[in-house]
């Protein structure tokens, strides 16, 4: 590249962005018309950009932001009064200089003169003006803001403290340093069989090294969400006033920095969005109007940082969703089946949107409608591990939830091996690696109807075997049990693994279309013996294990997820009621011989290490008497709470359920509630209460 | 001019991709099984040998699996014939057309975009 070229492209570059920064300032100025600093900026973009092509030699195009110059000159100094009609005329300019910039990127040359009508426009509004005279004008070096005077950047390269590097490259850098960290992974492996030794000591160094490398890289590629998130303001008002409605964009954390390739799809969902919320959602001024909102519609795009993730909210105050006409259209779609349709609440129905092929809106428009849209947008964000949600109040308005990752991710994972596959585990979400012996495993993890339980420092975790969960044929050790204890948005439990290995970094790949919707798996890497290896994601296992306690669901669309529910310990009181215990005050479970069994004035006790626990036969009355003094072993489930212990004597313990009791209008039934996850009906139990009747003092 | 397509074996059936779709063929490839995913056509047994058809459909690669890599052989277009109804909906869905080769054995053409409705959802 000559050094004409490259003084031609960063003219370009730097235009183009100018041109963001300039529609962006316009729309503001229409809330804002006076405004000095704003104005003054406009003026500096269209400046900037006449400056350098005079330098350039672009005779056409400084004729045209020459024009466009005088314009803003006279608004600046007040001898124009600015007019929406203004901004679509000064909208229409940087279209034109586009064009210009287009002709120069791809021929080197101009091209054609400027379109004589955008020349005449803007000439036009300048004669509008009562009383003008040329004279009137300042010259230009009087009029421009002391910061303008300094030469554009291309003339003072001494100083820079940024260079412009291509995407390219950067995408290569990327893809280089996530194979670094793979090799070096191999080496960490060679130099663990050495012990101590010179290799040691150089993979020390490679590791703080690459370390360094991997995340100046990543920080290379981070990008402002402004360079995206600010085209919106024009692309919503340009669309507006092609449907006749008025629409203003609000941006916030334009400074939010996220990876490009991020940011990219970042890009590419809100453009759906907008033009859907501004097609669909937002109403007609006039409509607006009578039902109490003011006649522009508000959208707003605010994105935030939180734990290594971004969050984008884009939200509007228009017209809504209404879940009821969503799910009525994807039955009529043929989507789901009526029956299915009963059974969604309404966050329920609102997921519909995102099913490929729906539509609610009955006519077409050129913008959005079709039908299709979401769905890729959805596929779109989860390639690059994110994900989108929406919700929406009738009539209120509606917003979508987007959440990606900040960068490509490099992850620390724990590698395990079940069903003689091997699997890798994000280490963010592993709390601990406990591995019990025969004996330990027999005592410390209790089967509970098929569901096992384990005692994890007096709390009860529950287990599941990773090869069950994922299909495959459980393997049977005698050996004792190597589990891991996962955290899964506050969702605690144990995975049970055939063996734990090393911790690694791997660089995680989305998963190909197909099996990327198996919500267990994360994404994939390739691991440092070149052969690939699956990512868990501890959300999805949570929901597949909580899954199996559950009525298998009819379709493999994804489970209504209940983030935060607690899990509810269902058992059989002695009167054959079906009681619930939140699991967070359950203790232990114990099988105790009746002989353990003592009374103490009307109350039945067992001592439980140096306490005495009263215990409680739950029968058809709630009456906390003492239990019935036949023979043989009772289940008991020992609770604890701030108000002391109690031990619950049931008939049996049937399940763990996760999921959130709902009142139930049973007539009679005070406290009578519905597990929600499987539609069973139990009657929660007021531990603390229980404690407080049975006169408990601890 | 004819139009040429890479044949493989698969079963019993002669299968061919057009030769600009394929991108690279692999033999001896160890396969990773991803636990809960869509069962394709046939149920392979991981020992047997394989050869591994990459194509890029949809912007992503995928790979075909198949028995064998037979010969490139070339076809007039103009002999093309539509599948017939006959043949069974879950391999019909993945034919374009199907040829008679000159030993009249039948060359059965694969649309590998559409070999991606098998796994997607």
């Amino acid at each position: 590249m000559s050094d004409d070229d490259e003084i031609i492209q960063a003219f370009l570059e730097e235009s183009r962005e100018g041109l963001d920064q300039l529609e962006l300032d316009l729309i503001e100025l229409e809330t804002r018309p006076r405004d000095p600093e704003l104005l003054a900026q406009i003026y500096r973009s269209v400046h900037s950009i006449k400056g350098t092509c005079g330098f350039l030699g672009y005779q056409g195009l400084e004729a045209l932001t020459h024009r466009g110059e005088d314009l803003l000159d006279a608004l600046r100094a007040g001898r124009l009064a600015f007019a929406p009609a203004i901004a679509t005329s000064l909208l229409r300019l940087s279209d034109a200089i586009r064009t210009f910039l287009s002709a120069i990127e791809t021929t080197g040359e101009e091209g054609a003169d400027a379109d004589p009508a955008i020349l005449a426009e803007l000439a036009a509004h300048l004669e509008d003006r009562p009383g003008a005279a040329a004279d009137e004008r300042p010259t230009h070096e009087a009029a421009q803001p002391s910061q303008d005077s300094a030469a554009p950047d291309l003339r003072s390269g001494l100083h820079e403290t940024s260079i412009r590097v291509d995407v390219d490259l950067l995408d290569r850098l990327m893809d280089l340093v996530g194979e670094l960290v793979l090799v070096r992974g191999k080496v960490g492996d060679l130099a663990a069989e050495e012990d101590g030794g010179e290799l040691v000591a150089s993979y020390r160094q490679l590791r703080r090294i690459s370390g360094g490398l991997l995340e100046s890289v990543m920080r290379a590629r981070l990008q402002q969400v402004g360079t995206v998130t600010r085209k919106f303001p024009r692309i919503a008002r340009d669309l507006a006033a092609s449907m006749e409605k008025l629409v203003s964009v609000e941006l916030h954390g334009e400074d939010v920095g996220v990876d490009r390739a991020v940011n990219e799809a970042l890009g590419d969902a809100l453009v759906h969005l907008v033009r859907n919320m501004v097609d669909h959602g937002i109403e007609s001024p006039a409509d607006r109007i009578a039902i109490g909102k003011n006649p522009e519609g508000r959208l707003r795009i605010a994105a935030s940082h939180e734990g290594g993730r971004v969050h984008v909210e884009v939200s509007d105050d228009g017209r809504g969703i209404d879940p009821e006409r969503l799910a009525a259209g994807a039955v009529s779609a043929g989507l789901i089946s009526h029956e299915e349709a009963d059974t969604l609440d309404g966050e329920g129905c609102l997921e519909l949107i995102f099913l490929p092929g729906l539509s609610t809106k009955t006519s077409v428009t050129s913008v959005s409608g079709r039908g299709v849209g979401m769905d890729a947008v959805r596929a779109n964000l989860e390639r690059v591990g994110g994900g989108i949600t929406v919700a929406s109040d009738v009539g209120q308005g509606t917003v979508f939830r987007i959440d990606v990752p900040l960068t490509v991710a490099v992850v620390p994972t724990v590698v395990v091996h079940a069903a003689g596959g091997r699997y890798c585990v994000p280490q963010g979400e592993v709390q601990e690696v406990v591995h019990l012996g025969p004996d330990r495993a027999r005592k410390e993890v209790s089967d509970v109807s098929g569901a096992r339980l384990y005692r994890l420092r007096g709390g009860l975790l529950p287990l599941f075997d990773l090869a069950e969960v994922l299909g495959l044929p459980r393997s049977t050790s005698s050996e004792g049990i190597t589990l891991l204890v996962l955290d899964a948005s506050g969702r605690r439990f144990g995975i049970v693994v055939d063996d734990v290995g090393a911790t690694v970094e791997v660089v995680v790949k989305p998963l190909t279309r197909g099996i990327r919707s198996i919500p267990v798996f994360a994404g994939v890497t390739i691991m440092s013996d070149g052969r690939p290896a699956l990512v868990l994601d501890p959300d999805g296992l949570a929901d597949r294990a909580g899954l199996t306690t559950a009525a298998p669901a009819a379709s493999t669309e994804e489970a209504p997820v209940v983030r935060e529910a607690p899990s509810w310990l269902v058992a059989t009181g002695t009167g054959g009621r079906q009681l619930a215990v939140t699991m967070s005050s359950v203790w232990r479970l114990e099988r105790l011989r009746r002989d353990r069994l003592q009374r103490v004035s009307q109350t039945d006790v067992i001592h439980y290490g140096d306490a005495l626990i009263p215990l409680v036969r739950l029968d058809d009355d709630l009456d906390l008497g003492p239990s019935a003094p036949d023979d043989g072993e009772v289940d008991v489930i020992i609770c604890n709470s701030t108000a002391g212990w109690i031990g619950l004597v049931v008939e049996s313990i049937e399940d763990i359920v996760p999921g959130r009791l709902v009142p139930s209008a049973v007539p009679g039934g005070p406290g009578m509630a519905r597990l929600e996850l499987d539609g069973r009906l139990a009657e929660p139990l007021d531990v603390e209460a229980l404690i407080a009747g049975a006169g408990v003092v601890r | 001019m004819g139009k040429q397509y890479c044949s493989f074996i698969v079963g019993e059936l002669l299968v061919g991709i057009e030769v600009d779709r394929v991108r690279e063929i692999l033999t001896d490839q160890e396969v990773t099984p991803v636990p809960l995913a869509p069962t394709s056509v046939h149920e392979r047994d991981g020992d047997q040998p394989a050869a591994h058809v990459i194509v890029v459909t949809g912007g992503e690669a995928l790979s075909l699996v198949f028995d064998a890599e037979k010969e490139v052989v070339e076809v007039d277009p103009a002999t093309a014939r539509d599948v017939p109804e006959i043949i069974p909906s879950e391999i019909r869905t993945l034919l374009s057309e199907i040829y008679e080769l000159a030993d009249s054995t039948l060359l059965l053409a694969l649309d590998p975009d559409r070999a991606l409705s098998l796994i997607a959802t």
